[in-house]
């Protein structure tokens, strides 16, 4: 029941009522008593419409709380309007595929998108983790002052490093780059101020770190990486710290990975062209120690799991000076049959781990090449792209592998890799004609979206031409050529407006 | 010059848009062409022949001969998006036959419709049998405004706790038999309440008012004759349907640069309504203009928010802010925003409580003054005095992220509660926040 008792009064009605309640203000103490009350529902009536208008123009002001100091002025440029229309547009589902190019090439830009669309972007970032490197970039200084005032966009300030690198700052940007400016000036000291707080940090926190450590391992990181990063309790940043570790050729860690594969694995037959292969028939319990896991998963045996592991761990570089062959030899030599499958999935566990030390270019010929495909590696284009996405220099392994992967298994390998060559001379654009001109369609429709991002920006023009001169489009190549346009409209136009 | 943003403005909705511009290609169109006045082209569709779409561009009405019941369909809207970005595309000038056809026998048929009105007026009028008309409707408005005063007083007999005054259908009976009786205003009054009102988290204390308000109404209406001409207009137009058009076209109107303000886009058992609110630059005069769509239909707004136009505008008999009917399209123009109506929220409050003397039954007063958003759902004035505001989270990070905390010249509605944004300066645009409310 309200409080107020010209309310409550109105509630139970004016059957029995006999006068008024008080009036709400003094200022109103004359007309309220002028209210006639021969007919007491009308006059409670009146006095509500009184009551009504008295609120309405009694209102008042109050003393604002939670005003915040306004944002900084932007110091960016932003981005033009035609930009802004596409990426929401991107941001909304449509060609959402030609998103990560855009990003990528608005980074080296430096520019920022307008405060009104602020929000869409924001949210954008929220539901989907993986845009948040890029979008971080994009929000500006307007951005950031949202994000100080929206806790659920704090992963803006976690990303955008304000310069100031700070160990003891706030966020993780800013440790995160005091780490990486120390570890070069200061070893020791970056070791100690990570070795300190180690058990403090957050799990997400430590899988950075670790990764920093991944991208480029250093000689002071061995013993943290050691006593902390392989003890962590996250299974990706033991994964992370134990591919550091690799890279550090002198470390005891990659000294026992070696010591393990010297052991089981040895060049024999008479000309020296076999890989002769013994496999570990117990599991040593210090192994666990370094990432190595005892039990296999369903459908593989023991001695093949740990074989797999054992091999994953070396760098395929020590392959060449382990077993005195080049690089040609190591490939072109037969391996013992039966744990061949193992050995190969060894290899590829390796390359993920250590693309730098990969040898990709020999690797990913001969996995191309590979008569009988190891089922458990997963599907060969996709092992090829994850390959290919951490490979320096792309554009030329692609040309190799487009001569050599069947049709099917190279547009299989272009969908997943999702980005052009330099040249617009490549062999790629080759095959996906003929993938397209094929009847009846042997793909589906988001492939031709995925496809059309395999194409050059300077070969855009042309394969519209080559479309409009075929009779009929499959709904895949309309796909395509939509995804064409949009990307032709989008990458010119922008660069015209900047 | 057709622009992106006039085509969105009359989509029927966000799937035809993303069709249009799916088609909105050349590489889809068999031909396409255009001048001054209209577009065309033809596009392949899954019929046996192209379909011919055809747009006018003074109103950008359009027909196509695709079978698609939305309009305008996903052709027209790409056919229009292709002359904002592609316009070089438009090669063909020759106008085929079937576009002329339409452009002829749409200027027949306006030409026809004016002849039809004209016609009316040139009619001589039986005043007589209009005076009893008049007479009739009165009569009729009357038998209204008593039968809804006896219920009033019977639910404020019986309480507002009452079964029968929480009841949406008390209220929607009561609103059918307002429009049987012609009282149209009071018929409004009272779906505000089945809608609005009864859905209201005080609902106690907002029923309460709103009776007490209803029935001062009545009373007013039935006192009429001696109150004076403004208030006792605005008292007629929220009891009947308000002055003809007619007869506002015939008083003068008030010449000015307008700036449109704020607008609302609202629909309602499928009439489409656009809500204006213009401030006038010299007069400070402050202008509602509303424009009307039936459904599937929809407004093609000849004012862009944040622009000015000129044009002389007749205002509908009142006090307060008042409709006003537009002689003409005017003349758009950019400008910059004008001075604020108000110089803080005090300032504001006084005036609405000046505005309430004149017009007791006032919902809604326009300002444009300078606020920031303050703690969540309150803005602040440049002293730091807040009022609430009734948003949602959407509206809220798009003022922060617009403003980004510092004082903005905006445009909104104060209801005597909270306040209602409707558009905030952008830098040099005045960007509308959430158009599609109401």
């Amino acid at each position: 029941m309200s409080e107020d008792p010209l309310i409550a009064t109105s509630l139970l009605g004016a059957a029995r009522l006999k006068e008024l309640p008080p009036a709400p203000d003094l200022t109103w103490q004359t007309t309220w008593d002028a209210i006639p009350m021969d007919d007491p529902a009308a006059g409670l009536l009146q006095a509500l419409a009184l009551s009504r208008a008295a609120r309405l123009a009694g209102k008042k002001t109050v003393e604002a709380g939670g005003v915040a100091e306004p944002c900084k002025p932007e110091s960016c440029e932003e981005l033009g309007e035609v930009a802004v229309a596409a990426l929401l547009r991107m941001l909304g589902g449509e060609f959402r595929e030609v998103l990560p190019e855009w990003l990528d090439s608005n980074e080296s830009t430096g520019c920022v998108v307008p405060a009104r669309v602020l929000p869409e972007l924001l949210e954008a970032g929220r539901r989907d983790r993986s845009l948040r490197a890029s979008l971080a970039g994009l929000v500006g200084e307007r951005g950031r002052w949202m994000a100080q005032r929206h806790e659920k966009y704090a992963w803006v300030l976690d990303r955008t490093a304000g310069g100031e690198a700070d160990w003891d700052g706030d966020h993780d940007s800013d440790r995160l780059e005091w780490l990486r400016q120390t570890r070069h000036q200061d070893p020791g000291k970056a070791v100690a101020a990570l070795s300190e707080g180690w058990a403090g940090e957050s799990p997400d926190f430590r899988q950075s770190v670790v990764q920093l450590a991944a991208n480029e391992a250093l000689a002071c990181d061995e013993s943290w990486l050691e006593n902390l990063g392989l003890k962590d309790r996250r299974q990706e940043t033991r994964r992370l710290a134990a591919a550091a570790l690799m890279q550090l050729r002198d470390s005891a860690f990659a000294i026992r990975n070696r010591e393990r594969l010297r052991q089981i694995v040895r060049i024999g037959g008479v000309l020296r062209k076999k890989i002769e292969v013994e496999p570990p028939t117990a599991f040593d319990e210090c192994w666990a120690a370094d990432g190595l896991r005892e039990k296999p998963p369903a459908g593989t045996g023991e001695k093949a799991w740990w074989l797999q592991q054992i091999v994953g761990m070396v760098p395929l570089s020590e392959w060449l000076v382990m077993l005195e062959v080049t690089e040609k030899e190591l490939f072109k030599i037969t391996i013992e049959p039966d744990w061949k499958d193992d050995i190969v999935l060894g290899w590829i566990e390796s390359a993920k781990n250590l693309p730098a030390h990969s040898l990709p270019s020999g690797l990913l010929v001969f996995l191309a090449e590979l008569k009988v495909w190891p089922a458990k590696a997963g599907s060969r284009p996709q092992v090829l792209a994850s390959l290919l996405a951490a490979a320096p220099d792309p554009d030329p392994l692609l040309e190799d592998l487009a001569k050599r992967l069947p049709e099917a298994e190279m547009i299989q390998l272009l969908t997943s890799h999702r980005r052009a060559p330099r040249s617009s001379k490549s062999l790629v654009i080759a095959v996906i004609r003929k993938t397209l001109w094929r009847t009846p369609v042997t793909i589906t429709r988001p492939d031709g979206r995925l496809l059309a991002l395999c194409v050059p920006l300077t070969s855009i023009q042309g394969e519209l031409e080559w479309l409009s001169r075929l009779k009929e489009l499959s709904a895949p190549a309309e796909e395509f050529a939509t995804t064409l346009e949009f990307r032709r409209n989008l990458f010119t136009t922008t660069t015209k407006e900047s | 010059m057709l622009t992106a943003d006039q085509v969105t403005a009359i989509v029927p909705d966000a799937a035809s848009l993303k069709a249009g511009r799916g088609l909105a290609t050349p590489r889809k169109w068999q031909s396409l062409g255009g001048d001054e006045e209209a577009l065309w082209g033809l596009v392949t569709g899954s019929g046996k022949n192209p379909y011919q779409t055809r747009v006018s561009l003074a109103d950008l009405a359009s027909k196509c001969s695709c079978p698609s019941r939305k309009f305008p369909c996903k052709h027209a809207i790409a056919l229009m998006l292709i002359a904002c970005g592609e316009p070089e595309s438009l090669s063909e000038k020759t106008r085929p036959e079937w576009l002329t056809e339409w452009l002829v026998s749409r200027a027949e048929r306006q030409e026809k419709s004016a002849a039809k009105k004209a016609d009316k007026s040139d009619k001589p009028v039986d005043e007589k049998a209009a005076a009893k008309r008049r007479e009739k409707k009165a009569a009729r408005i009357d038998e209204g405004v008593d039968l809804l005063k006896q219920t009033l007083l019977d639910l404020s007999r019986e309480g507002l706790a009452s079964p029968a005054a929480r009841d949406a259908s008390t209220w929607e009976n009561l609103q059918r038999r307002m429009v049987d009786c012609q009282a149209a205003g009071l018929a409004g009054a009272l779906r505000f309440v089945k809608e609005e009102v009864l859905r209201h988290p005080q609902v106690e204390t907002e029923l309460a008012f709103e009776v007490g308000r209803l029935f001062l109404l009545c009373e007013s209406y039935g006192r009429r004759e001696q109150m004076e001409g403004g208030t006792r207009a605005e008292i007629e137009a929220l009891v009947g349907d308000g002055p003809r058009s007619e007869d506002v076209k015939e008083l003068p109107p008030v010449l000015d640069d307008w700036f449109v303000a704020g607008r609302r886009v609202f629909e309602r058992d499928r009439l489409v309504t656009s809500m204006s609110w213009l401030l006038g630059r010299k007069t400070r005069r402050w202008a509602k203009v509303l424009r009307f769509a039936h459904l599937p239909a929809s407004i093609a707004e000849p004012w862009p928010s944040g622009s000015t136009v000129s044009v002389g505008l007749c205002f509908h008999p009142g006090k307060g802010p008042v409709r006003a009917l537009p002689l003409d399209d005017g003349q758009v123009a950019s400008g910059p925003v004008p001075e604020a109506s108000d110089k803080d929220f005090d300032a504001m409050l006084s005036r609405y409580s000046e505005t309430l003397t004149g017009s007791p039954f006032l919902r809604t007063l326009p300002f444009l003054l300078e606020l920031r958003p303050a703690a969540s759902a309150w803005l602040a004035d440049v002293h730091g005095r807040a009022l609430p505001w009734l948003s949602d989270e959407v509206e809220v990070l798009r003022v922060e992220s617009i403003t980004g905390g510092a004082s903005t010249l905006a445009c909104g509605e104060w209801d005597g509660s909270s306040l209602r944004l409707l558009a905030v300066a952008d830098g040099e645009n005045w960007a509308t926040i959430n158009p599609r409310n109401g």
